[in-house]
């Protein structure tokens, strides 16, 4: 808080110093629009700060002041000299008071009521003389106390940026030598004085990097703090989520846009996020919800304030700037949707029904537009009215240490941002399958399914021919909060903090760079830009999927149907089927197709699976499944086509008669059948595949009849015969023995039921507990009664 | 008023280049491809801690992009605000002249006449002026 309170006295000084003209001139000329109009900014910030900073003397100096200034502003009060004295007594007052923090002393609780009075009296010129004539009741010797202060120099950017270079040039200066120093054997004294050296330019060379740069967390961390009190204040509940803060900003983006970004968040609060009440009468959750982000993107680092409130209510908007006079009837009958938008951001309006200490004056945000040019950024908003508005603040990236990881692929190394990555794994861990679905590589990783592309792909290499990591690496990557991919690499080098600056614009204009940095090595090195290689992979299809605009809600999840696979039937006919039960989609050889058992199967795994939708195996070509996958079970689901991975809607027509269209589904005006996978199953799936079943035990005389004979005809009964006795430690798994043979023993242990079997038709009345070998009808009926009792337990 | 030229040759052709736009003329020992950039970027090097783009000038002439002998000369050049190397068969003499460049003929051949800017006659030789603003970035004077 220290430093901020630091900067907060850095600036405000810095601002009076270079409004005391204008207020001079101001003075001369109270009318004059522009003048009030800056003053009228320098109150507001110092207001907003303050109130950040919890300076309450401040804030009610600058919070009158912009009272009387809105005013005159709006034309309820006329600008007279007394009211002009009264101002500048609260800018000197401000800048009396800033003296004080400087050296480093508590603000005394001192009254400013004689100030704010002042404001508000009716002009007689000895009241007002009274004000002037009142001393700074408690800020004596301010001069005094001047040399306390936190010594600090402002030094051209220029002159930093040589500096940066030349410890640059000395890093590899360094590095050179150090070449030259293995080669040639040297005494320790020699190695000793280099060490020191090296160490020496490492610092120099990160003090020289923090002169620059600066965390981005550095404005993200005073926010939760701001967002507690403003709501305490508005009497609203709001979650605050910020990502991103290990993002570095050149020191100087940082400061242009801590006030934007202020701004934004009280308008947010403020006007945005409805109350609790207000709130579950929409249907939304009570507490609202803000996210901050910051990232990377090409060139610029974006920061995205979201809110789920109310939005921006252009026709109010639209309706103030008339009233306002900030534009005709005319022109606002031609204003486009996006320009009624951006009426936002015209001087002097708001859609705020009352003015409070927080916001709603409408100098926020022309005040915030003006900051985020100056420094050759913009700013972006996106209003879903009812729904909430995402501001998007995007600021140039002029050079930057980032942390990244190297990568290599085609024989060369690339750094990426590590703050887009989440995980890293070799391809041949368990956690990961790759497979092709619709055309389309796809990794389900965890069982969360992203698309999936090679950066050699992307790029135009040539993947390795003997790549000296044995597996490949798979990155997740966030390209952005909707957008998510795996992409697969040589290998992973290194973590690595990187200096990146820009590249020629020739280089960045491909979208797939975000910049080149110098490694110690001294051989250039190219920033991947994640989310332009996103869309060099065209992944903006699923993104939209995922960016559906009800994901931003909570419940977002039970609402949405998931996705679903669009393919064509043989007949012709488009079908949707769950994305969750296809694994994947094969072309097999008509030769591996046949039909057995009224059922056309496909040998694969060296399993015989059904296919459904198949009447005929096709005599020649190929036939393309889908492998439906209940987890456990497969089955094959033949389609002519596969069309394209679509998200379900939220509402599914149930089918009015259970088979195997589950539903209807309305895709833009479309109406489709659902697959009900569920139905295929039940339809397709006869007996569990083998280790699924329940075992039998086939005791006796190990001969052909057993095995050839008997053996399939428990397989059929929907067992798994296991030949010989159960040994020790299996004998829980046998749910029947059959037993077979006159001369075979009993072995002991034996649960579950017992069948004997005997050769001969005629038995012995021993034998009553014994079934003739060919008593077909008793053996199955036996064997179906076990499959009962081993289900039961 | 006399103006300083660099003679290069580009694509076995001498050409010339105003000094006033040269920052220097360095070798380049080794070059990192930039994959999936426009043809005519020969890669990124390294020039003390700056990472600049090498150009490939034959490439506009002939087609063919250079395959770079280590030491191979390269002018740099600073256009907006960045430096680019603009790679060549070889750097020859810095020359000077006062007489004023003459407009391009119109029967040049595609590659030449989009890098040339005007002709230029020195010590009884005409040389093609090149246009580094067009090689760094040819979109740019497409667009307009």
């Amino acid at each position: 808080m220290d430093d901020l309170i630091q900067e907060f006295i850095a600036e405000t000084r810095e601002t009076l110093d270079a409004l005391a003209s204008e207020l001079v001139l101001w003075e001369q000329d109270p009318h004059d629009s522009a003048r009030l109009d800056s003053i009228f900014r320098f109150v507001h910030t110092v207001k907003g700060s303050c109130g950040f900073l919890n300076l309450p003397r401040f804030e009610r100096l600058s919070h009158a002041a912009e009272d009387v200034l809105a005013q005159v502003r709006d034309g309820k009060r006329e600008a007279s000299a007394h009211l002009v004295d009264a101002v500048l007594g609260i800018i000197d007052r401000i800048g009396e008071l800033i003296v004080v923090m400087e050296s480093g002393e508590a603000l005394a609780d001192g009254s400013d009521a004689d100030l704010i009075a002042a404001l508000h009296r009716s002009p007689t010129p000895e009241q007002a003389a009274t004000a002037q004539a009142a001393p700074p009741a408690n800020d004596t010797g301010p001069a005094a106390r001047r040399q306390a202060a936190i010594r600090s120099i402002r030094v051209p950017l220029v002159l930093i940026d040589h500096l940066m270079n030349g410890v640059s040039d000395m890093v590899l200066a360094r590095n050179e030598v150090a070449r030259c120093l293995r080669d040639d054997q040297n005494g320790p004294v020699l190695e000793n004085a280099f060490d020191r050296l090296s160490s020496c330019i490492a610092d120099m060379r990160d003090a020289i990097g923090q002169t620059r740069m600066q965390r981005i967390d550095r404005i993200f961390s005073p926010l939760p703090r701001l967002v507690r009190d403003l709501c305490a204040d508005l009497g609203k509940q709001v979650d605050l989520r910020t990502s991103g803060s290990s993002v570095e900003l050149d020191r100087e983006m940082i400061e242009m846009i801590r006030d934007p970004l202020t701004h934004i968040i009280r308008n947010s609060i403020d006007h945005g996020i409805e109350t609790p009440a207000a709130r579950s009468l929409a249907g939304k959750p009570a507490t609202g919800r803000l996210s901050i982000s910051a990232r990377q993107s090409g060139n610029q680092i974006l920061i995205e304030i979201a809110d789920d409130g109310r939005g921006i209510d252009t026709d109010k908007l639209v309706a103030r700037a008339q009233a306002a006079k900030v534009r005709t009837a005319t022109e606002i009958v031609a204003l486009s949707e996006r320009a009624r938008l951006e009426l936002i951001f015209a001087p002097g309006l708001s859609t705020a029904d009352h003015v409070t200490a927080i916001s709603g004056r409408g100098v926020g945000m022309d005040v915030v537009r003006s900051n985020i040019e100056r420094i050759g950024g913009s700013i972006d908003l996106e209003n879903n009215p009812g729904r909430g508005l995402r501001v998007v603040l995007r600021v140039p990236l002029t050079l930057t240490i980032i942390p990244c990881l190297t990568v290599r692929a085609g024989g060369q190394d690339f750094a990426m941002p590590r703050s887009a990555i989440r995980e890293i794994l070799f391809d041949n861990n368990d956690q990961v399958r790759i497979q092709q679905v619709g055309g389309r590589d796809l990794a389900y990783i965890r069982g969360e399914c992203l698309p999936y592309v090679a950066l050699e792909t992307l790029l135009g290499l040539e993947r390795t021919a003997n790549p000296v990591a044995r597996h490949r690496t798979v990155i997740t990557v966030n390209a952005s909060s909707e957008l998510r991919y795996a992409l697969a690499v040589e290998a992973v080098i290194d973590h690595e903090e990187l200096v990146v600056r820009p590249g020629a614009p020739v280089i960045m204009a491909d979208g797939l760079y975000a910049g080149t940095t110098l490694p110690d090595n001294g051989r250039p090195m190219l920033l991947l830009d994640p989310l332009g290689l996103a869309n060099r992979a065209q992944l903006n299809e699923f993104t939209r999927a995922v960016d559906d605009p009800s994901s931003e809600h909570p419940d977002a999840g039970e609402a949405d149907g998931g996705s679903a696979l669009l393919f064509r039937e043989a007949a012709g006919m488009l079908r949707l089927m769950t994305l969750a039960a296809v694994e994947r989609v094969e072309d097999v050889d008509a030769a591996r197709l046949a039909m057995a058992g009224g059922q056309v199967r496909l040998s694969i795994d060296g399993e015989s699976r059904p296919v459904f939708g198949l009447d005929q195996p096709p005599q020649t070509g190929h036939a393309k499944l889908l492998h439906l996958s209940d987890g456990k079970r497969h089955v094959l689901y033949a389609v002519d086509d596969v069309i394209d991975i679509v998200r379900l809607p939220a509402r599914v027509e149930p089918a009015s008669e259970p088979g195997l269209v589950g539903g209807i589904a309305l895709l833009g005006d479309q109406q489709i059948e659902v697959i009900d996978p569920h139905w295929v199953f039940s339809y397709l799936v006869g007996p569990a595949p083998s280790s699924e079943r329940p075992a039998c035990c086939l005791i006796g005389t190990d001969d052909p009849w057993t095995r050839n004979i008997l053996a399939p005809l428990v397989l059929a009964a929907g067992y798994r015969p296991i030949f010989g006795a159960p040994r020790d430690g299996q004998q829980d798994e046998a749910a029947v023995s059959i037993i077979v043979g006159d001369g075979a023993e009993t072995p002991m242990l034996l649960r579950g039921e017992v069948i004997r079997l005997r050769d001969n038709l005629s038995g012995g009345p021993q034998d009553a507990d014994t079934i003739y070998r060919y008593d077909r009808a008793a053996l199955l009926g036996r064997l179906i009664n076990g499959r009962k009792g081993a289900q039961g337990t | 008023m006399k103006e300083l030229y660099l003679i290069a040759v580009i694509a076995g052709e001498k050409v010339v280049i105003p000094a006033e736009q040269v920052d220097s003329v360095v070798n380049v020992r080794e070059s990192v491809p930039v994959p999936s950039a426009a043809p005519f970027i020969a890669g990124l090097f390294a020039l003390r801690s700056r990472v600049l783009t090498l150009i490939d000038c034959q490439f506009f002439v002939s087609g063919e992009p250079v395959d770079l002998v280590p030491g191979q000369p390269a002018i740099v050049v600073n256009i907006g605000g960045c430096h680019y190397g603009l790679l060549v068969d070889a750097v020859i003499d810095v020359v000077q002249s006062n007489i004023a460049p003459v407009p391009l003929p119109s029967q040049l051949p595609a590659g030449w006449c989009d890098i040339g800017r005007a002709l230029l006659d020195i010590d009884a030789a005409t040389y093609l002026l090149i246009d580094p603003d067009y090689m760094v970035n040819p979109a740019l004077r497409r667009a307009a």
